[in-house]
């Protein structure tokens, strides 16, 4: 490239939607939102969007496990290599059905 | 909020209804728009954000959608929003074999603890005026300005531009560390790194910038780049090297992205009582 005008100013760009990553659970597609916790969409084998999902970074321990699971995070995937085994490393997910009843409650 | 889970909210606004959200606490928004079938068509991001930090100017795309909406009636926070297509079907994915990924994480219990780039680098001065043309390397931090291209998560990216004027020429190398390496199975969208110098009005807006060396950054997040400019003509641009006032670190989107602006990453200033 060459010298150019660059179409931000500082401080005041537009935040950027985050990479997207596929997990190590088929099925699924995750988005970093923040250090260790990731969002993602659960898709049946038809394509349609089952669970809004929500992961924390996480070993399979009772210890790790948020609030111990009475919040809805009752699945554990594993990172990349890791084994499915007490004190692995990966993340403790919840999963929010797209039809929620609650879906379109009061403003955030 | 560790251990509370994302719940079901009305639209931020009224043209995004046709997204269903979720409000993550604390402060952020996922949004998912489905076809009449229940494939995703394109997800949403939000992220509580004060009103004095967004450019009016920026609170809109193209086609009208919002970037940015109140929050409440007082109209002083709200949420800068951003929108990607969703990217595979599910029959997509079911077929897919993709490398299992997740998002950069430390291997270790994550620690916040890190000196910041100043206090492990100090011996490079960033302010030196020297009264005479420049002896000695001027260094330029880098500071960074999105994080979601981080290595490990729990820890900035740091970086910093070296100048040094050797004659008429000025050297520029450029060190990054903790980015996410970007090579081909990273579903990312973006190609590389990239230095910039930059002309910086005093609003803000970058008013001319100058490439100074495409950065690879390997597997343990570390890169460098390096580019010589004639001082007295940086580039071609015709503007000496003192016209320059900033530095910044780019991720440039894939070239079927053309037309999408370069992501800044990291951003630095040069010091004002430089004397080149």
């Amino acid at each position: 490239m060459s010298a150019s005008v660059w179409p931000h100013a500082r401080g005041t760009a537009p935040i950027e939607p985050p990479p997207v990553f596929f997990g190590t659970e088929p099925g699924y597609l995750w988005w970093p939102i923040g250090p260790g916790e990731v969002v993602g969409v659960k898709l049946d084998e038809n394509g349609r969007a089952v669970a809004v999902a929500h992961g924390t970074i996480g070993r399979l321990t009772a210890l790790d496990r948020p609030l111990a699971g009475l919040t809805g995070y009752d699945t554990w995937h594993p990172l990349p290599g890791a084994a499915r085994e007490e004190g692995a490393w990966g993340y403790w997910i919840a999963h929010l059905p797209v039809n929620h009843p609650a879906a379109g409650g009061d403003r955030p | 909020m560790i251990g509370v889970p994302p719940f079901p909210v009305a639209a931020p606004a009224p043209s995004l209804t046709d997204f269903l959200w979720w409000y993550i606490p604390p402060g952020r928004l996922f949004g998912l728009r489905l076809a009449d079938d229940g494939r995703p068509l394109e997800v949403a991001f939000g992220t509580v954000t004060a009103a004095d930090a967004v450019a009016a100017a920026g609170r809109e795309q193209s086609d009208g959608r919002p970037l940015w909406c109140p929050q409440d009636d007082s109209g002083l926070h709200g949420y800068a929003l951003s929108y990607a297509p969703f990217p595979l079907s599910g029959e997509q994915l079911q077929g897919l074999r993709v490398k299992p990924q997740w998002p950069p994480l430390p291997s270790a219990v994550p620690t916040d603890d890190v000196p910041p780039a100043e206090a492990q680098q100090p011996m490079l001065q960033e302010e030196v005026d020297l009264g005479l043309q420049l002896q000695f390397p001027v260094c330029s931090f880098l500071k960074e300005t999105r994080t979601d291209l981080r290595l490990h998560a729990h820890y900035a990216a740091q970086g910093q531009m070296i100048l040094t004027r050797i004659g008429d020429r000025i050297s520029a190398t450029t060190t990054v560390k903790n980015l996410l390496p970007l090579q081909d199975p990273l579903p990312t969208g973006l190609y590389f790194y990239e230095a910039w110098l930059e002309q910086v009005a005093t609003d803000g807006t970058v008013r001319v910038a100058v490439p100074a060396g495409a950065i690879s950054v390997g597997e343990d997040g570390t890169g460098t780049g390096y580019r010589e400019f004639a001082a007295d003509n940086v580039d071609g641009t015709g503007l000496p090297i003192d016209a320059f006032n900033g530095t910044a670190v780019t991720a440039q989107p894939r070239e079927s992205a053309v037309g999408q602006s370069e992501y800044v990453i990291l951003e630095g200033t040069l010091p004002r009582t430089v004397k080149w």
